[in-house]
């Protein structure tokens, strides 16, 4: 029988009289890892490059708001791994004997050892996928600017974009945001000026 | 409660001494709903000791989300525990640092 049981055993007992101060110390841990969990929110979210990502096609759009939420998700648990790692997981119960808590200690060491490592590779994931997403709000192409409007006649409203007057015809284009309820190749409209009896800038059609 | 140690054998004042006695048989082993009891005589100094191991955190932590549903607490230890003497008595050379209250032997017990 070695000395090196009786430590264990004697690790264990003090262990049961410093509960409250390894309390105090591991709720710290976790108060400050998770006021960084929301601090991340607001990185992930400043760190987007334009400063309206409605501004970009929406071919682009939406993949840059995925990417957002993966890196989002990624840097998230990269961090609760690391917290784990750092503070322990609050629910570990054990018998308090030399022994338990000896094996105790050889398996959260190897959580530990896992644990920073999978924080490890998930934060630089995060951070690649991040820095894809601010590279295409940066690159990608931006919705086009052209001014909706709304053409009234004598044969009815014309809603669309305007593209221009040539040739004495008013040139309205399709309108993008009512994509669904266009032909499937839309073309532009003619109208004859003299037609024209009020043309009004709008926001939507 | 008394502060006395409750003698069920002559003791003996021999000098705290790490001793080692390995696996013993005759203690008394009670599990309680919150740790386990272990009581016997020491077999060192022949008093009577008994050895308390509570159901906590190795982190010396409650937690604040129990994921352990309520009557699933760990379960004992499969194997041998060691146990230190805790009979109470002074002993000579027990360095004033070691939180011990005994002669300084320790053992394994058997839990059943």
């Amino acid at each position: 029988m070695s000395i090196a049981e009786k430590r264990w055993a004697q690790l264990a007992q003090e262990t049961q009289f410093h509960q409250l101060d390894s309390l105090r110390r591991q709720a710290e841990g976790w108060r400050t890892g998770l006021a960084g969990l929301t601090a991340l929110l607001g990185a992930v979210l400043i760190v987007k490059g334009r400063s309206d990502i409605s501004n970009l096609a929406p071919g682009v759009r939406y993949p840059v708001v995925v990417l957002l939420a993966v890196a989002f998700i990624l840097l998230v648990t990269a961090s609760l791994l690391a917290l784990r790692a750092a503070s322990g997981w609050p629910d570990d119960e054990i018998y308090l004997t030399g022994e338990s808590l000896r094996a105790w200690h050889a398996e959260e060491s190897d959580r530990i050892r896992t644990g920073i490592r999978r924080a490890a590779r998930l934060m630089v994931a995060g951070l690649v996928v991040l820095a894809v997403a601010v590279g295409l709000t940066w690159l990608g192409p931006g919705e086009s600017r052209a001014p909706l409007v709304s053409v009234e006649t004598a044969a009815g409203p014309v809603c669309g974009e305007l593209v221009g007057v040539r040739d004495g015809h008013l040139i309205v284009g399709p309108v993008k945001e009512a994509a669904g309820a266009q032909p499937d190749r839309p073309v532009p409209r003619l109208i004859s000026l003299p037609q024209v009896t009020r043309l009004t800038v709008v926001k939507s059609c | 409660m008394t502060d006395q140690p409750t003698v069920v054998t002559p003791h003996s004042g021999i000098s705290y001494t790490e001793q080692g006695f390995g696996l013993l048989a005759g203690f008394d082993v009670v599990l309680r709903e919150k740790g386990l009891d272990i009581t016997g005589v020491c077999p060192a100094c022949r008093g009577r000791t008994v050895s308390s191991h509570e159901i906590g955190s190795p982190h010396g932590y409650k937690g604040i989300f129990p994921r352990r549903r309520a009557g699933s607490a760990p379960k004992p230890p499969a194997g041998p525990v060691t146990v230190i003497c805790a009979c109470g008595f002074p002993h000579a050379e027990r360095p004033a640092e070691s939180g011990e209250s005994g002669c300084g032997a320790y053992w394994k017990v058997t839990l059943p």
